[in-house]
């Protein structure tokens, strides 16, 4: 007999994301379907007809964990819209925002898996490493972003204003100093990984990777021609989830694809393990890449150097496209501008592109091990989760067990 | 209380000649910041600067005494200082700032500090918040009408303005100009009219020329970081001190018009009160202390 | 731990002699039961709890000594909503989605007091401006503050609110201290705002000293202050509220900043 078992959120029909596995009478994965029930603001609706400068306002709401690379890919995509080219220190800015942000969320990242990973002795440790990364590189994020948590001076054009010197030394010198402790964090992660003897390829999946650049993100490796989009009607086999679930489904040549930092590092830096022992090294590893990209451009940032170009801000109508590398992976933003107001606006996020390459990760293995690997992929629709096993003829619930974070 | 908490009062001036020269009074302001900079006690100061426009100040972060000394002199219209804030800790990445205030911007910037709502990892790095005495304060339009017409000075040529003794008065190269402070009435803002605070109640340090004679300053000491930081002056001897009068020139007269600036503003308030309009105090009848700050 | 959290969050004067009295006040704080604290997460980004997060000197303590975290996605692994003395609820809700509104709901019923934790949940915030109509569910149309369905006991508006608020606030339940709470008392169920409320209630009544704090405090960078008043720019509004909330002259805690101020 199969069974089905549900985790949700909060309980067995509400929440925001829900993971339905079929199971074989060992327990083992037959089939995997993970799909998100949040409710839809439709942002996407709120900023079409509107002036193009609300568009990153409001689409860096999307996620208060991830709003850096909606904010930027929001931008982006009104600067190719608009076809403005921004001043090269503004670049850096924005690079610069982008590498201090991808810390902290990788570190949120691991915050969030430390009930997987850390024995308990071990707990304080990594929750006060975890503490003391964010801190710093978040301070990076208020001074050059303006806001912390959803960034204000993220402008169309480029940035609202440069850092002044005395900031940038300031920034410079704090993230030095963090170098060392960052190394030892890295470490402390893969190690404890490690530890955990996951199953080498749990979470294996023949979906093939999506990456634009290895941190920032480049429009011109998206290729929008080979991008399409569906509606969960037609790509969940199950029709009530179909029904039920909340995010289109994008594909890349008529595929699902797998997005973040393990895809990055696999089309950037020859990496070649997969899996979700591979997702929590990549991410780690990244770590280190983004801070010294970080230490870098604040080495030879030009605090003089104007941050803003001059724009007609009317518009073509052109499609423009910004392509943000995110922590969780490629965010697309998509905005058409014309007669001074957005005329179409479309999101592809990170999770989005995840979303159905997420579930059939989970086959294969015991169902137990379901919440894990995606969490490993993304955090954010996973959360604390409950299992509930229905019986597939009548959907009665035959038992209830919470699993672990 | 009408002159609300304070550890200390005296009278005191910078002891800085270029800054007696160009500052308003006893140059406190400028000579505390300018201290406290050097000091490393702040490591920059939100300040009323200069803008394009003479006589418009426009809110500054100085980063050095230059830039301090730069902002010195009271202009009589508005300078939104606490808008600054932000950029100060922000973009400028300060850590320890410094910024001076009127009353009623004190007042934000300690409401603020105790209720954060929408302002992060701001309220502690505010280190020394000097506050300005202030009776009201002039739209720049009004200011402009004074100059103008009622002094008849060409705005550009104005070097210094001054209350004191009852009068407005403009000092040119060549001139000193003067009209009764009575003529400037209806020309303040309208939201001064419920001001409850001449002396910067809840600032670190207050300051301002009522109660001092020329070129001094009153100088109420009121907070910790205040008082640390006034006294290293002193003792560096960067600020003199010397005793306040008690009478009807010093003390008296600050707190003679301290209590009248709270005693109008409560009718307003109870007026205000009575026809049902909003005003963030009590009523006079709500309170103890008729004149208290809340 | 109290006193040590509360000195690191200045919410009360350096201590003084009275070291006595204080070591009295942490015994009593440390005796009482540890509140148990929900989190509901409605239609908002987790931009609050991030917000939360970023207490890192002190999070740990607050989260594992100071309060029991009994239910809430991010922080517990609790499937059934138990009884709570707080209910910290993120996220403006969403009138289509049946499961939200019985969450919220059963929020209200289990919990002792319902907060509505930043602007979502308090104002609406910029879900103010959906209108339905994007795939794959266009029938979600109409996002409304919390206090629209239930009474809210408490609102901490801000988008996000600062940890430091957060902070602050939790450590005024855990203390019972009701002085520092009345301002978020007197703002539950105020949805009013959107930056209009700022120039109808100050401005338009004669009240605004042209202080910039409203322009400062703006996290989007909505205002900016001409000629000594706010000016908004609604493009970049996203109607959170703190411009108003913010603005010394809305309403004036006097005796609180005496005190924080020790004064």
């Amino acid at each position: 007999m199969s069974e089905k078992i549900v985790i949700s959120p909060t309980s067995r029909q509400e929440g925001h994301a829900e993971l339905v596995m079929e199971v074989d009478d060992e327990g083992i994965v037959t089939k995997g379907r993970y799909f998100s029930i949040t409710p839809v603001r439709g942002l996407e609706k709120i900023v079409t007809g509107k002036v193009p400068e609300m568009a990153p306002v409001i689409t860096q709401r999307i996620c208060g964990v991830c709003p850096i690379p909606h904010t930027l890919a929001s931008v982006e995509a009104m600067d190719d819209s608009l076809d403005i080219e921004i001043p090269p220190a503004a670049r850096q800015l924005r690079e610069l925002l982008l590498a201090a942000h991808d810390v902290n969320s990788h570190a949120i990242h691991q915050f969030l898996i430390a009930a997987d990973v850390v024995p308990a002795d071990l707990m304080v440790t990594a929750i006060n490493s975890v503490s003391e990364i964010r801190k710093n590189v978040q301070y990076v994020v208020d001074m050059v972003g303006g806001e912390g948590i959803h960034p204000s001076d993220v402008r169309i054009g480029g940035m609202a204003q440069n850092l002044s010197e005395i900031a940038r030394k300031r920034l410079y010198t704090r993230l030095k100093q963090l170098k060392p402790k960052l190394d030892a964090h890295v470490d402390l992660i893969i190690g404890l990984v490690a530890d955990k003897g996951l199953p080498a390829d749990l979470g294996v999946t023949n979906a093939p990777t999506l990456a634009t650049h290895q941190l920032y993100g480049d429009r011109e490796k998206f290729d929008l021609e080979r991008f399409t989009e569906i509606m969960p009607e037609s790509w969940y086999d199950d029709p009530e989830v179909g029904k039920r679930a909340c995010s289109t489904i994008p594909l890349y040549d008529g595929v699902n694809v797998e997005v973040g930092p393990r895809a990055r590092a696999e089309v950037f830096r020859g990496f070649r393990d997969k899996g979700v022992v591979a997702q929590h090294v990549a991410r780690a590893l990244e770590m280190r890449t983004a801070l010294s990209k970080a230490i870098g451009i604040l080495g030879e940032l030009d605090t003089s150097a104007p941050v803003m170009a001059d724009f007609d801000v009317t518009g073509t109508n052109k499609l423009g496209i910004g392509a943000i590398e995110g922590p969780r992976g490629l965010d697309v933003h998509m905005a058409q501008v014309a007669d001074g107001k957005t005329q179409f606006y479309s999101c592809l996020v990170p999770t989005t592109w995840n979303i159905p390459t997420m579930g059939p990760a989970t086959e294969g293995f015991h169902h137990d091990l379901g919440p894990h690997v995606i969490r490993a992929y993304d955090p954010c629709l996973s959360c604390a989760t409950h299992v509930i096993v229905v019986d597939d003829e009548d959907r009665s619930i035959l038992k209830n067990e919470m699993v672990r974070i | 209380m009408v002159l609300g908490t304070y550890k200390q009062i005296t009278l005191a001036r910078s002891t800085d000649k270029q800054i007696q020269k160009i500052s308003q009074d006893g140059g406190i302001a400028t000579g505390l910041l300018s201290f406290a900079l050097d000091e490393k006690i702040i490591d920059g100061a939100v300040v009323a600067g200069p803008s394009d426009e003479m006589w418009k100040p426009m809110p500054t972060v100085a980063l050095t005494s230059d830039e301090i000394l730069a902002a010195a002199g009271t202009k009589y219209t508005l300078s939104p200082n606490m808008w600054m804030l932000k950029q100060a800790v922000r973009q400028y990445g300060l850590e320890k700032v410094g910024i001076v205030t009127i009353p009623c911007q004190t007042m934000g910037l300690r409401k603020m500090q105790s209720y954060p709502f929408g302002v992060r990892f701001m309220a502690d790095k505010i280190a020394l918040d000097i506050g300005i005495f202030c009776t009201e304060n002039f739209p720049f339009e009004s200011l402009r009408t004074f100059i103008s017409a009622k002094a008849g000075v060409d705005f550009d040529l104005v070097e210094k303005m001054d209350i004191g003794k009852g009068k407005f008065w403009v000092h040119t190269q060549d001139d000193l100009i003067s009209f009764p402070i009575k003529e400037t009435h209806g020309y303040e803002q309208n939201g001064c009219k419920v001001c409850l605070d001449l002396v910067s109640e809840m600032s670190d340090v207050s300051t301002g020329s009522i109660g001092a004679p020329d070129d001094w300053s009153a100088v109420m000491v009121r907070t910790e970081s205040g008082d640390t930081a006034f006294k290293q002056a002193v003792d560096a001897g960067v600020i003199e001190t010397k005793t306040i009068d008690e009478g009807k020139f010093g003390l008296e007269m600050l707190t003679k018009l301290a209590t009248s600036k709270k005693e109008k503003a409560m009718k307003v308030i109870d007026e205000r009160k009575a026809m049902g309009l909003p005003v963030p105090y009590k009523a006079s009848s709500e309170k103890e202390d008729p004149l208290a700050n809340v | 731990m109290l006193a040590r959290i509360k000195e690191f969050l200045g919410m009360e004067a350096k201590p003084t002699e009275e070291v006595a009295s204080e070591q009295e006040v942490e015994k009593v704080a440390e005796e009482k039961p540890k509140p148990r604290i929900g989190y509901i997460h409605l239609s908002g980004c987790t931009g609050d709890v991030m917000s939360l997060s970023e207490n890192y000197d002190i999070l740990a303590p607050l989260l594992t000594e100071m309060v029991d975290v009994v239910y809430g996605q991010t922080l517990a692994d609790v499937w059934d909503m138990p009884e709570m003395d707080l209910a910290l609820v993120e996220g403006s809700v969403c009138l289509q989605d049946e499961h939200s509104i019985k969450e919220l709901m059963e929020a209200r019923e289990k919990a002792g007091l319902v907060v509505a934790f930043g602007s979502c949940a308090a104002t609406g915030c910029f879900t103010r401006y959906s209108r339905g109509g994007q795939q794959a569910q266009p029938n979600h149309e109409s996002f409304v503050p919390i206090a629209d369905l239930v009474k809210v006991d408490c609102a901490i508006p801000g988008c996000p609110p600062s940890p430091e608020i957060i902070a602050k606030t939790v450590v005024a339940v855990i203390n019972g201290d009701m002085d520092y709470l009345q301002p978020m008392i007197d703002l539950a169920g105020y949805t009013e705002a959107g930056g209009s409320d700022l120039q109808n209630k100050v401005v338009n009544q004669a009240l605004c000293i042209g202080c910039g704090t409203c322009a400062m405090s703006c996290q989007t960078r909505a205002l900016d202050m001409t000629n000594g008043r706010p000016e908004l720019n609604e493009d970049r509004c996203v109607k959170c509220g703190v411009c108003y909330v913010q603005c010394p002259r809305s309403w004036w805690p006097a005796d609180r900043i005496n005190m924080d101020l020790g004064l």
